[in-house]
Protein backbone atom coordinates (compact mmCIF):
# COMPACT_ATOMS: atom_id res chain seq x y z
CA UNK A 1 0.00 0.00 0.00
CA UNK A 2 2.94 2.28 1.29
CA UNK A 3 3.97 1.63 -2.85
CA UNK A 4 0.55 3.06 -3.92
CA UNK A 5 0.69 5.94 -2.12
CA UNK A 6 4.28 6.69 -3.31
CA UNK A 7 3.28 6.02 -7.30
CA UNK A 8 -0.25 7.97 -6.24
CA UNK A 9 2.32 10.85 -5.12
CA UNK A 10 5.11 10.40 -7.92
CA UNK A 11 2.10 10.64 -10.67
CA UNK A 12 -0.44 13.34 -9.78
CA UNK A 13 2.99 15.83 -9.06
CA UNK A 14 4.31 14.55 -12.53
CA UNK A 15 0.90 15.30 -13.94
CA UNK A 16 0.33 19.13 -12.20
CA UNK A 17 3.58 19.92 -13.90
CA UNK A 18 3.91 18.42 -17.11
CA UNK A 19 0.11 19.05 -18.32
CA UNK A 20 -0.06 21.93 -20.52
CA UNK A 21 -3.60 22.84 -21.70
CA UNK A 22 -5.77 22.48 -18.04
CA UNK A 23 -7.93 20.05 -16.72
CA UNK A 24 -8.47 18.24 -19.93
CA UNK A 25 -5.17 17.47 -20.45
CA UNK A 26 -4.77 16.22 -16.78
CA UNK A 27 -7.39 13.30 -18.10
CA UNK A 28 -4.81 12.02 -20.65
CA UNK A 29 -2.74 11.70 -18.07
CA UNK A 30 -4.69 10.08 -15.75
CA UNK A 31 -5.64 7.64 -19.03
CA UNK A 32 -2.06 7.29 -18.99
CA UNK A 33 -1.51 6.18 -15.27
CA UNK A 34 -4.63 4.01 -15.43
CA UNK A 35 -3.36 2.39 -18.01
CA UNK A 36 0.35 1.65 -16.57
CA UNK A 37 -1.14 0.35 -13.09
CA UNK A 38 -4.25 -1.21 -13.95
CA UNK A 39 -5.59 1.21 -10.85
CA UNK A 40 -9.06 1.47 -12.71
CA UNK A 41 -10.88 0.22 -15.95
CA UNK A 42 -11.45 2.64 -18.77
CA UNK A 43 -15.44 3.10 -18.01
CA UNK A 44 -15.09 3.88 -14.29
CA UNK A 45 -12.41 6.69 -15.46
CA UNK A 46 -14.97 8.13 -17.93
CA UNK A 47 -17.79 7.90 -14.57
CA UNK A 48 -15.03 10.01 -12.89
CA UNK A 49 -15.13 12.39 -15.93
CA UNK A 50 -18.49 12.34 -15.47
CA UNK A 51 -18.82 12.98 -11.89
CA UNK A 52 -15.82 15.79 -12.22
CA UNK A 53 -17.88 17.55 -14.94
CA UNK A 54 -21.09 17.92 -13.41
CA UNK A 55 -19.71 18.94 -9.82
CA UNK A 56 -18.68 22.49 -8.92
CA UNK A 57 -15.09 22.41 -8.95
CA UNK A 58 -12.14 22.19 -11.38
CA UNK A 59 -12.51 19.25 -13.34
CA UNK A 60 -8.82 18.46 -12.80
CA UNK A 61 -8.85 18.88 -9.28
CA UNK A 62 -12.64 17.07 -9.17
CA UNK A 63 -11.16 14.09 -10.76
CA UNK A 64 -8.07 13.98 -9.11
CA UNK A 65 -10.07 13.59 -5.76
CA UNK A 66 -12.01 10.90 -6.95
CA UNK A 67 -8.87 8.80 -8.79
CA UNK A 68 -6.75 9.24 -5.26
CA UNK A 69 -10.14 8.19 -3.71
CA UNK A 70 -10.80 5.17 -6.11
CA UNK A 71 -7.51 3.85 -6.09
CA UNK A 72 -7.13 4.09 -2.14
CA UNK A 73 -10.47 2.56 -1.37
CA UNK A 74 -9.83 -1.53 -1.35
CA UNK A 75 -7.82 -0.57 1.82
CA UNK A 76 -11.29 1.14 3.59
CA UNK A 77 -13.03 4.09 3.58
CA UNK A 78 -10.18 6.11 5.82
CA UNK A 79 -7.47 5.25 3.06
CA UNK A 80 -9.84 6.31 0.41
CA UNK A 81 -10.52 9.47 1.87
CA UNK A 82 -6.63 9.96 2.42
CA UNK A 83 -6.16 8.97 -1.33
CA UNK A 84 -8.10 11.69 -2.64
CA UNK A 85 -6.74 14.21 -0.70
CA UNK A 86 -2.69 13.09 -1.51
CA UNK A 87 -4.00 13.18 -5.35
CA UNK A 88 -4.96 16.63 -5.05
CA UNK A 89 -2.53 17.91 -3.20
CA UNK A 90 0.26 16.13 -5.27
CA UNK A 91 -1.61 17.41 -8.15
CA UNK A 92 -1.59 21.16 -7.23
CA UNK A 93 1.77 21.56 -5.26
CA UNK A 94 4.46 21.30 -8.27
CA UNK A 95 1.62 23.99 -10.51
CA UNK A 96 1.67 26.54 -6.90
CA UNK A 97 5.65 26.37 -7.13
CA UNK A 98 5.61 27.15 -10.78
CA UNK A 99 3.15 29.95 -11.05
CA UNK A 100 5.38 31.59 -7.42
CA UNK A 101 8.58 31.37 -9.93
CA UNK A 102 6.51 33.15 -13.13
CA UNK A 103 5.25 35.52 -10.81
CA UNK A 104 8.41 36.68 -9.37
CA UNK A 105 9.82 37.46 -12.65
CA UNK A 106 5.88 37.97 -14.51
CA UNK A 107 7.38 40.40 -17.49
CA UNK A 108 10.36 37.98 -17.82
CA UNK A 109 8.27 35.32 -18.43
CA UNK A 110 6.11 37.01 -20.64
CA UNK A 111 8.60 38.70 -22.69
CA UNK A 112 10.83 35.52 -23.05
CA UNK A 113 11.30 34.13 -26.48
CA UNK A 114 12.31 30.65 -25.13
CA UNK A 115 8.55 30.41 -23.33
CA UNK A 116 6.98 31.88 -26.02
CA UNK A 117 8.72 29.66 -28.79
CA UNK A 118 8.02 27.16 -26.47
CA UNK A 119 4.35 27.68 -26.81
CA UNK A 120 3.81 28.29 -30.20
CA UNK A 121 3.89 24.67 -30.20
CA UNK A 122 2.24 23.92 -26.87
CA UNK A 123 -0.71 25.22 -27.43
CA UNK A 124 -1.40 22.84 -30.64
CA UNK A 125 0.37 20.11 -28.87
CA UNK A 126 -2.17 20.53 -26.08
CA UNK A 127 -5.02 20.27 -28.63
CA UNK A 128 -3.94 17.52 -30.23
CA UNK A 129 -3.50 16.25 -25.87
CA UNK A 130 -7.02 16.76 -25.52
CA UNK A 131 -8.47 15.14 -28.74
CA UNK A 132 -6.50 12.00 -27.32
CA UNK A 133 -7.91 12.44 -24.22
CA UNK A 134 -11.21 12.61 -26.02
CA UNK A 135 -10.99 10.12 -27.83
CA UNK A 136 -10.55 7.67 -25.17
CA UNK A 137 -13.81 9.14 -23.43
CA UNK A 138 -15.49 8.48 -26.65
CA UNK A 139 -14.65 5.09 -26.98
CA UNK A 140 -15.49 3.58 -23.92
CA UNK A 141 -19.04 5.76 -23.73
CA UNK A 142 -20.03 4.13 -27.18
CA UNK A 143 -18.39 1.14 -26.71
CA UNK A 144 -16.21 1.49 -30.12
CA UNK A 145 -13.90 -1.18 -31.29
CA UNK A 146 -12.08 -1.47 -34.64
CA UNK A 147 -11.70 -5.27 -34.62
CA UNK A 148 -14.01 -6.43 -35.30
CA UNK A 149 -15.77 -3.09 -35.54
CA UNK A 150 -18.43 -2.74 -33.29
CA UNK A 151 -20.29 0.63 -31.61
CA UNK A 152 -23.01 0.78 -29.71
CA UNK A 153 -25.87 2.23 -31.86
CA UNK A 154 -28.59 4.09 -29.29
CA UNK A 155 -25.46 5.67 -28.01
CA UNK A 156 -24.15 6.94 -31.25
CA UNK A 157 -27.36 8.39 -31.97
CA UNK A 158 -27.48 10.06 -28.65
CA UNK A 159 -23.85 11.41 -29.00
CA UNK A 160 -24.47 12.80 -32.75
CA UNK A 161 -27.77 14.34 -31.51
CA UNK A 162 -25.99 16.14 -28.35
CA UNK A 163 -23.03 17.11 -30.59
CA UNK A 164 -25.55 18.74 -32.73
CA UNK A 165 -27.17 20.54 -29.96
CA UNK A 166 -24.51 21.80 -28.58
CA UNK A 167 -23.06 23.44 -31.56
CA UNK A 168 -26.34 25.44 -32.27
CA UNK A 169 -25.78 28.89 -31.89
CA UNK A 170 -28.69 29.20 -30.13
CA UNK A 171 -27.93 26.89 -27.39
CA UNK A 172 -24.66 28.05 -26.89
CA UNK A 173 -26.13 30.08 -23.80
CA UNK A 174 -27.18 26.43 -22.36
CA UNK A 175 -25.09 25.21 -19.43
CA UNK A 176 -23.21 22.03 -20.09
CA UNK A 177 -24.54 20.62 -17.16
CA UNK A 178 -28.37 20.52 -18.32
CA UNK A 179 -27.32 18.27 -21.15
CA UNK A 180 -24.99 16.10 -18.25
CA UNK A 181 -28.52 15.61 -17.01
CA UNK A 182 -30.66 15.20 -20.04
CA UNK A 183 -27.72 12.19 -21.00
CA UNK A 184 -28.54 10.81 -17.78
CA UNK A 185 -32.24 10.75 -17.84
CA UNK A 186 -32.27 9.78 -21.34
CA UNK A 187 -29.93 6.77 -20.48
CA UNK A 188 -32.15 5.97 -17.80
CA UNK A 189 -35.40 5.61 -19.92
CA UNK A 190 -33.77 3.75 -22.52
CA UNK A 191 -31.97 1.65 -20.20
CA UNK A 192 -28.33 1.75 -21.93
CA UNK B 1 -5.18 35.90 4.14
CA UNK B 2 -8.43 34.15 6.01
CA UNK B 3 -10.50 36.48 3.79
CA UNK B 4 -8.37 35.35 0.53
CA UNK B 5 -9.11 31.56 2.13
CA UNK B 6 -12.91 31.99 2.22
CA UNK B 7 -13.23 34.12 -1.38
CA UNK B 8 -11.37 31.44 -3.00
CA UNK B 9 -13.45 28.76 -1.14
CA UNK B 10 -16.35 30.55 -2.35
CA UNK B 11 -14.87 30.73 -6.19
CA UNK B 12 -14.36 26.99 -6.10
CA UNK B 13 -17.53 26.10 -4.95
CA UNK B 14 -19.63 28.03 -7.34
CA UNK B 15 -17.54 27.29 -10.37
CA UNK B 16 -18.62 24.84 -12.97
CA UNK B 17 -17.32 22.95 -15.84
CA UNK B 18 -13.49 23.96 -15.18
CA UNK B 19 -11.24 26.66 -15.56
CA UNK B 20 -13.00 28.69 -18.20
CA UNK B 21 -16.15 29.40 -16.31
CA UNK B 22 -13.90 30.92 -13.78
CA UNK B 23 -12.85 33.89 -15.82
CA UNK B 24 -16.28 35.86 -14.98
CA UNK B 25 -16.71 34.54 -11.43
CA UNK B 26 -12.54 36.34 -10.78
CA UNK B 27 -13.76 39.15 -12.43
CA UNK B 28 -16.39 39.60 -10.34
CA UNK B 29 -15.38 38.72 -6.78
CA UNK B 30 -11.94 40.01 -6.97
CA UNK B 31 -12.37 43.41 -9.78
CA UNK B 32 -16.27 44.32 -8.19
CA UNK B 33 -15.93 42.91 -5.01
CA UNK B 34 -12.98 43.02 -3.33
CA UNK B 35 -11.37 45.49 -5.79
CA UNK B 36 -8.41 43.83 -5.03
CA UNK B 37 -6.84 44.00 -8.93
CA UNK B 38 -7.95 45.22 -12.21
CA UNK B 39 -9.73 43.44 -14.75
CA UNK B 40 -6.75 43.88 -17.01
CA UNK B 41 -4.64 42.26 -13.87
CA UNK B 42 -7.15 39.13 -14.03
CA UNK B 43 -7.64 38.70 -17.91
CA UNK B 44 -3.60 38.99 -17.72
CA UNK B 45 -3.22 36.46 -15.19
CA UNK B 46 -5.75 34.51 -16.59
CA UNK B 47 -3.94 34.08 -20.07
CA UNK B 48 -0.86 33.11 -18.24
CA UNK B 49 -2.20 30.34 -16.36
CA UNK B 50 -2.93 29.20 -19.52
CA UNK B 51 0.37 29.05 -20.12
CA UNK B 52 1.73 26.80 -17.78
CA UNK B 53 0.98 23.79 -16.33
CA UNK B 54 -2.00 22.19 -14.97
CA UNK B 55 -5.30 22.91 -13.67
CA UNK B 56 -5.84 26.74 -15.02
CA UNK B 57 -8.06 27.47 -12.03
CA UNK B 58 -5.21 26.60 -9.63
CA UNK B 59 -2.47 28.46 -11.42
CA UNK B 60 -4.88 32.19 -11.76
CA UNK B 61 -5.74 31.04 -7.67
CA UNK B 62 -2.27 31.24 -7.16
CA UNK B 63 -1.25 34.39 -9.30
CA UNK B 64 -3.23 36.36 -7.15
CA UNK B 65 -2.64 34.64 -4.14
CA UNK B 66 0.59 35.78 -4.73
CA UNK B 67 -0.14 39.20 -5.20
CA UNK B 68 -2.23 39.55 -2.44
CA UNK B 69 -0.10 37.66 0.16
CA UNK B 70 3.33 36.55 -1.56
CA UNK B 71 4.18 32.42 -1.43
CA UNK B 72 2.17 31.85 1.48
CA UNK B 73 -1.01 33.45 -0.31
CA UNK B 74 -0.98 32.02 -3.41
CA UNK B 75 -0.60 28.37 -1.39
CA UNK B 76 -3.86 29.70 0.58
CA UNK B 77 -5.17 30.91 -2.59
CA UNK B 78 -4.79 27.43 -4.12
CA UNK B 79 -5.98 25.14 -0.95
CA UNK B 80 -9.48 27.75 -0.96
CA UNK B 81 -10.33 26.37 -4.41
CA UNK B 82 -9.85 22.69 -3.68
CA UNK B 83 -11.62 22.88 0.02
CA UNK B 84 -15.16 22.62 -1.16
CA UNK B 85 -14.39 20.14 -4.64
CA UNK B 86 -12.39 17.63 -2.16
CA UNK B 87 -15.45 17.90 0.23
CA UNK B 88 -17.98 17.02 -2.19
CA UNK B 89 -15.86 14.94 -4.49
CA UNK B 90 -15.23 12.86 -1.32
CA UNK B 91 -18.97 12.63 -0.36
CA UNK B 92 -19.89 11.28 -3.73
CA UNK B 93 -17.54 9.21 -4.02
CA UNK B 94 -18.62 7.43 -0.80
CA UNK B 95 -22.27 7.37 -1.85
CA UNK B 96 -21.61 6.49 -5.24
CA UNK B 97 -19.70 3.41 -4.55
CA UNK B 98 -22.43 1.78 -2.88
CA UNK B 99 -24.61 2.99 -5.61
CA UNK B 100 -23.23 1.35 -8.42
CA UNK B 101 -24.32 -2.04 -8.00
CA UNK B 102 -28.42 -0.91 -9.31
CA UNK B 103 -28.93 -1.15 -12.78
CA UNK B 104 -30.88 2.30 -12.95
CA UNK B 105 -28.00 3.96 -11.61
CA UNK B 106 -25.72 2.22 -14.29
CA UNK B 107 -28.58 3.47 -17.24
CA UNK B 108 -28.11 6.94 -15.29
CA UNK B 109 -24.25 7.00 -16.04
CA UNK B 110 -23.88 5.56 -19.43
CA UNK B 111 -26.18 8.31 -20.52
CA UNK B 112 -24.43 10.80 -19.09
CA UNK B 113 -21.00 9.44 -20.50
CA UNK B 114 -22.21 9.90 -23.54
CA UNK B 115 -22.95 13.11 -22.93
CA UNK B 116 -19.75 13.56 -21.76
CA UNK B 117 -18.74 12.46 -24.74
CA UNK B 118 -20.10 14.57 -27.00
CA UNK B 119 -19.19 17.80 -24.57
CA UNK B 120 -15.39 16.72 -25.34
CA UNK B 121 -16.08 16.64 -28.53
CA UNK B 122 -17.32 20.27 -28.87
CA UNK B 123 -14.50 21.23 -27.02
CA UNK B 124 -11.88 19.88 -28.96
CA UNK B 125 -13.39 21.34 -31.93
CA UNK B 126 -13.07 24.78 -30.02
CA UNK B 127 -9.83 24.44 -28.79
CA UNK B 128 -8.06 23.00 -32.23
CA UNK B 129 -10.03 25.98 -33.85
CA UNK B 130 -8.27 28.37 -31.43
CA UNK B 131 -4.78 26.50 -31.55
CA UNK B 132 -4.12 25.69 -35.00
CA UNK B 133 -4.24 28.62 -37.10
CA UNK B 134 -1.57 27.32 -39.81
CA UNK B 135 -0.37 24.56 -41.31
CA UNK B 136 2.02 23.49 -39.04
CA UNK B 137 0.17 23.73 -36.31
CA UNK B 138 -2.25 21.46 -37.83
CA UNK B 139 0.07 19.37 -38.51
CA UNK B 140 1.62 19.30 -34.76
CA UNK B 141 -2.03 18.96 -33.57
CA UNK B 142 -2.57 15.52 -35.85
CA UNK B 143 0.85 14.17 -35.27
CA UNK B 144 0.44 14.55 -31.26
CA UNK B 145 -2.87 12.68 -31.43
CA UNK B 146 -1.72 10.19 -33.61
CA UNK B 147 2.04 9.64 -31.18
CA UNK B 148 -0.78 9.52 -28.35
CA UNK B 149 -3.48 7.27 -29.67
CA UNK B 150 -1.40 5.06 -31.73
CA UNK B 151 2.17 4.87 -30.76
CA UNK B 152 1.10 5.48 -27.30
CA UNK B 153 3.43 7.71 -26.24
CA UNK B 154 3.74 8.68 -22.83
CA UNK B 155 2.19 12.48 -22.33
CA UNK B 156 5.03 13.56 -20.58
CA UNK B 157 7.58 12.75 -23.97
CA UNK B 158 4.84 14.66 -25.76
CA UNK B 159 4.72 17.87 -23.88
CA UNK B 160 8.76 17.58 -23.51
CA UNK B 161 9.63 16.87 -27.45
CA UNK B 162 6.61 19.94 -28.48
CA UNK B 163 8.17 22.02 -26.16
CA UNK B 164 11.95 21.83 -27.60
CA UNK B 165 10.14 21.44 -31.18
CA UNK B 166 8.76 25.13 -30.11
CA UNK B 167 12.18 26.50 -28.78
CA UNK B 168 14.06 25.06 -32.19
CA UNK B 169 11.70 25.85 -34.70
CA UNK B 170 9.29 28.81 -33.44
CA UNK B 171 10.33 31.26 -35.69
CA UNK B 172 8.27 29.09 -38.05
CA UNK B 173 5.17 31.85 -36.97
CA UNK B 174 7.61 34.85 -38.23
CA UNK B 175 9.23 33.69 -40.71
Amino acid sequence: MIKTILLLIYEFMKTGLMAVGGGMACIRFLQDMIAKYGWLTGEELANIIAVAESTPGPIGVNAATYVGYSVLSPYGQGWALLGGVIATLSLISPQIAVIVMVAKGLEKYRRSKLVNDAFDALRPAAAGLVAAAGWSVIRSSLSISVAPFHVDVVSLILYGVLVTLMLLPKLKKVHPVLFLAAGGLIGALLSL
Amino acid sequence: MLELYVTFVKIGAVMFGGGYSMLPLLIRELVDNKKWCTEEEVLDYFSLAQCTPGVIAINSATFVGYKRGKTLGGIVASLGVVTVPLLVITIIAAVLQNLMEYPLVQHIFAGVRVAVAALMTVTIVRLIKKAAKDYVSWIIVIVAFLLLTVVKLDSVWLVLMAAVFGILFGRWKKA
